[in-house]
């Protein structure tokens, strides 16, 4: 399967998980909402391709770091809506941390000579 | 933790499929549309807005399986799709599906049938805690059949032996038992315990208590009974209240103390062996049996000992220690103890009585592995030839991408279904028999249904799940490795056949030819052997079965065992004596006689004999002749005279007088007995042996009836019309004579015996079924494997055709091969034969010790006795030879129809097809 040349830059394995866990920090949300939030907050910087949402969601819900009901959404449709999970919170400090690390790890590689 | 959360959630997965895949699309449709609706807002055209936001989402197809992968568990949704796929693809071939599971089936259910009849008698463990501590302690002797102990020597082995923790003794006894004193007594088995017998088997009663230590020890003093289960229910009703009340046995009441839980199976499964209604202690059943000789006796041997190992203790030291034991008791008691050992046995041995038994389940069950192996190599072949035209699908599924392992899988799985349906059919298949034979036990004596220890249990069906799988993973695993292993691109452009080697010589050691070759060798050992013992087993048994030597028809027999015999001794004698004759003034009775037997010692006054020799010997009356409707060639039967006072006269048969008078008469002669009496023979009786078969005549000697030591009194009756009208008025004639007397069941001896030879021709014919079978089955491999050949080989043939050969010809190319294969495969059974038969001859004709040619006549054992014999007399060389022939011509008629068919190949039909 062909992926379309990338305008941004791609995302770095597993770092979905972090993005959808940081963006329902705040209250639930859709799927939809999801998407558009994160491209809106990195200001069109990420562009998360939607078919791959799904599945990470999916898997999320799997692992227990989401819940999900049906509800409806602000344009009256019947909508599937996610929440954190007490789990979920606590999988997100961690990845957090670890994201953390990473960067700041892989910025002094790059200060140097 | 979180492992199994997450499996918990998984699994609420799996009922759900369709209603995700609903939500899923529901919650896609949302996503494109409100995006759409954005797009619209921002002023593009609904049309172009739907359209765009559908591209922006991407392809559906690979998100949705994405998605729902993400909640399936991977291995099932494999094996799931691996099973349908297998299932289909055996739907689409009927015929090999066909013919490997019946091929696979029918050997499971040999193995079936076979395992089901070596575990129920033999192997499976008695249900008490730690069943493999548990042995049997035997008496042995060098000039007697006799295992049982007597209940000296047991205390001497119980107080002097450091290796068991507990050693327990007992009897069965069949009496006469009244629920209640005053009601009438039925005919009950019992047992006969000690103290500790509960105890050593591990088992408690479920209500009440079992015997106390003390009321062992004083003969004939405490009278308690604990009763079994079905007891319980059957004759108090299951009644609570019934502990404390009493039942009446032998006309002696006894306190009901407990009653043993419904589980409670006694260790000992013997055949022979009825379920005992009753416990009662040993030193009471002197009470029972109304003499002390049990307990006292160390000479009479009736008691059957079971023990338990300390833990810790090897069974060699065991049997060390009483074999010393036994030394020293030898020596303190040379009358009764000369020559006489002990030994103990594991149960396995004590239930197999010895070699005999378990080489008996040895070559049953190699009969039914050869035959499992002959069908095994059957399904191997089949799927060999689908080899090639999977080939080419493997490839293909090899080079997009599909990993070894997973196709790997695939194939097990198609194993699995394959065994699943082996196992199903095998299960049926061997029920059949044991259905047969369940049914025969249980009705065809309605007076002594006695089940038949073996069944298809849980056990056996695990046995043959396990067999079928092993089966398959073995014999059908191989072709799958090989096949996952192809060359892909010779594969693919020979479109699946691979090149067929050069020369009648390669072609010949190609795999599946040795398969072949192997089947018809081992399906003619198969069928040598199982012809052996059938015609081995028929000629001795059913033969002589049905040429008892007396009349059968109309003819009644009661069996009165010592315990139930009311009266003792003297009034014992007078009470048969007043029986016979009441019995020959009753309406109805054309003879009567009383008979008992035993193992007898003698010296015939004959310059043949050297020694005392045992013989068979029957003490009767003067009926008894009559009774039977035995010719007496010389001399004559007994007589009222001969009967009062000491013995003098003796009867003997022809065997007998042939052995030590030959060409003489033998009336007139003297036989010392082993009282150190001479007796006169005054009569020759023309019978082989009495109550002896599948044996070779036997020397048996007649004696006047006299005071029988604990043994086994029958009546023998014969009626004017049918036996069973009989029936009522001898338990009238018993009753009248003493009231207190219980009468035993009455069997006419047709029906015994009849039922005797239908048990015998079941056991045969699946014998025999087995060895046809297993000929059939390789038939069918041969047959597969030509016919293979021949459609594999079409378009060669059809090339052959078109330029010119006969249709002959072809037939004769064909059939070369299948020649070929039956000769090596004769061949290879001949060679295999030769060692093993004579190996199989040796164990059987002679019982296990040993030498071969005519097997030697068996030592009478004192009763009814049973023998199986497969000498050489009965199936000999030119059997053999016969059977080869017929194996060989069998052979090359399953090659001879693929010939046909290769000469009927159309060449046009057969170049274009491709």
């Amino acid at each position: 399967m062909g992926k379309k040349p990338p305008a941004n830059p791609e995302l770095l394995p597993g770092t979905l998980y972090l993005l959808i866990l940081r963006t329902l920090r705040s209250g639930p949300l859709h799927g939809y909402a999801i998407a558009k939030r994160i491209k809106d907050a990195s200001e069109q910087g990420l562009d998360i391709e939607d078919g791959s949402l799904y599945p990470s969601l999916n898997r999320m819900l799997v692992k227990g770091w989401l819940a999900a009901e049906w509800g409806i959404s602000e344009n009256n449709r019947k909508a599937r809506f996610y929440r954190l999970t007490p789990e979920g919170r606590k999988q997100l400090a961690r990845e957090a941390d670890v994201f953390d690390r990473l960067v700041l790890a892989i910025q002094r590689v790059m200060r140097t000579a | 933790m979180s492992l199994l959360k997450e499996i918990v959630r998984r699994a609420g997965y799996l009922g759900r499929r369709s209603q995700f895949d609903r939500e899923l699309d529901d919650e896609v449709q949302f996503h494109i549309e409100t995006r759409a609706e954005e797009l619209q807002r921002e002023g593009v055209p609904p049309a172009e807005a739907l359209q765009r936001a559908r591209r922006e989402f991407g392809p559906r197809a690979r998100m949705s399986e994405d998605t729902r992968s993400a909640w399936q568990f991977q291995w099932i949704e494999d094996f799931w799709r691996d099973l349908s796929y297998a299932e289909r693809a055996f739907r689409k071939s009927p015929g090999f599906t066909a013919a490997a599971v019946l091929s696979l089936g029918i050997g499971v259910g040999a193995n079936c049938v076979m395992f089901s009849i070596v575990d129920g008698t033999l192997l499976r463990p008695p249900r008490v805690p730690r069943p493999n501590e548990v042995v049997a302690l035997v008496s042995t002797a060098l000039d007697s059949n006799t295992t049982a102990v007597s209940y000296p020597d047991y205390a001497a082995v119980r107080d002097r032996s450091q290796s068991f923790e507990g050693l327990t003794a007992f009897i069965e006894v069949s009496t006469g038992f009244a629920a209640r004193p005053g009601a009438v007594p039925l005919v009950k088995n019992g047992k006969a315990v000690t103290a500790d017998f509960f105890d050593v088997l591990g088992s408690r009663p479920e209500l009440g208590r079992s015997f106390l230590p003390e009321e062992d020890k004083v003969p004939g003093q405490d009278l308690v009974a604990v009763l079994s289960h079905q007891c319980w229910q059957e004759q108090f009703g299951a009644d609570p209240a019934a502990l404390g009340k009493q039942a009446r046995i032998n006309g002696i009441d006894f306190t009901i103390a407990g009653v043993m839980p419904a589980r409670f199976a006694d260790v000992d499964d013997d055949l022979m062996d009825d379920n005992a209604c009753f416990f009662v202690p040993l030193q009471a059943a002197t009470r029972l049996a109304g003499s002390m000789d049990l307990i006292e006796n160390r000479g009479q041997r009736s008691l059957t000992v079971f023990g338990r190992l300390r833990p810790g203790v090897p069974m060699g030291r065991a049997r060390a220690e009483v074999a010393t034991i036994a030394g020293t008791l030898e020596k303190e008691y040379p009358e009764t103890n000369r020559n006489r050992s002990m030994i103990v046995r594991t149960l396995i041995q004590f239930r197999s009585g010895g070699a005999a038994g378990i080489t008996a389940g040895a070559i049953a069950m190699t009969i039914a592995a050869l035959v499992l192996l002959i069908a095994c190599a059957n399904v191997a072949g089949l799927l060999t030839s689908r080899a090639p035209a999977r080939a080419q699908e493997i490839a293909m599924r090899l080079a997009i991408g599909a990993g070894r392992p997973r196709l790997i899988r695939q194939l097990l799985t198609e194993s699995l279904l394959l065994a699943a349906g082996g196992a199903v059919v095998g299960v049926a298949v061997g029920y059949i028999p044991i259905a047969l034979a369940q049914h025969l036990a249980t009705t065809v004596l309605p007076a002594d249904p006695t089940p038949l220890p073996f069944d298809v249990d849980l056990r056996v069906l695990v046995f043959s799940v396990g067999l079928a799988l092993a089966s398959v993973i073995l014999f059908g695993l191989l072709p799958a490795f090989r096949a996952t292993r192809a060359d892909l691109n010779s594969v693919m452009k020979s479109g699946g056949a691979s090149a067929p080697p050069r020369g009648l010589l390669a072609r010949l050691f190609r795999g599946r030819n040795v398969l072949v070759t192997g089947q018809v060798a081992i399906s003619l050992l198969l069928l040598t052997t199982t012809t052996m013992l059938y015609a081995g087993v028929y000629k001795g048994f059913v033969t002589s079965i049905r040429n008892p030597g007396f009349q059968v028809d109309r003819l009644l027999a009661i069996d009165f065992e010592p315990s139930n015999v009311h009266h003792k001794d003297a009034r014992a004698e007078q009470f048969f004596r007043d029986l016979v004759e009441r019995l020959y003034r009753t309406k109805g009775v054309r003879a009567a006689a009383v008979v008992y037997q035993d193992v007898a010692t003698i010296r015939p006054d004959s310059p043949l004999a050297h020694d005392d020799v045992k013989t068979a010997g029957v003490w009767t009356g003067e009926g008894f002749f009559d009774t039977l409707g035995i010719p007496i060639l010389e001399g004559r039967g007994f007589q009222t005279a001969d009967l009062h006072g000491p013995a003098s006269v003796a009867v003997v048969n022809d065997v007998l007088a042939k052995h030590y008078w030959p060409g003489q008469n033998a009336i007139g002669k003297q036989i010392r007995l082993s009282t150190g009496q001479w007796v006169n023979v005054i009569g020759v009786a023309q019978i082989k042996a009495y109550m002896a078969f599948g044996t070779p005549p036997m020397d048996t000697i007649f004696l006047p009836y006299g005071r029988p030591k604990q043994r086994d009194i029958r009546l023998l009756v014969r009626s004017a019309a049918d036996p069973r009208a009989l029936i009522d008025p001898i338990r009238a004639v018993v009753r009248d004579l003493d009231p207190d007397q219980v009468v035993p069941e009455a069997m006419p001896f047709q029906a015994m015996f009849d039922a005797w030879i239908k048990g015998a021709l079941l056991g045969l014919n699946t014998l025999g079924a087995m060895g046809v079978l297993g000929l059939v089955l390789a038939l069918v491999g041969l047959y597969g494997l030509l016919a293979y050949e021949v459609s594999s080989r079409t378009r060669e043939i059809g090339i052959r055709m078109a330029l010119g050969a006969r249709s002959g010809a072809v037939v004769r190319m064909v059939l070369q091969q299948g020649i070929a294969l039956a000769v090596c495969g004769v061949g290879a059974g001949v060679a295999l034969n030769w060692g093993l038969v004579k190996v199989l001859l040796a164990i059987l004709g002679s019982g296990g010790s040993g030498g071969g040619g005519a097997p030697k006549p068996p030592e009478p054992n004192g009763g009814n006795q049973i023998s199986f014999q497969a000498g050489s007399d009965t199936f000999g060389p030119h059997g053999f030879t016969i059977l080869v022939i017929a194996v060989f011509i069998v052979t090359i008629l399953a090659a001879w129809l693929p010939a046909r068919r290769a000469a009927r190949v159309d060449p046009n039909v057969a170049l274009r097809a491709e």
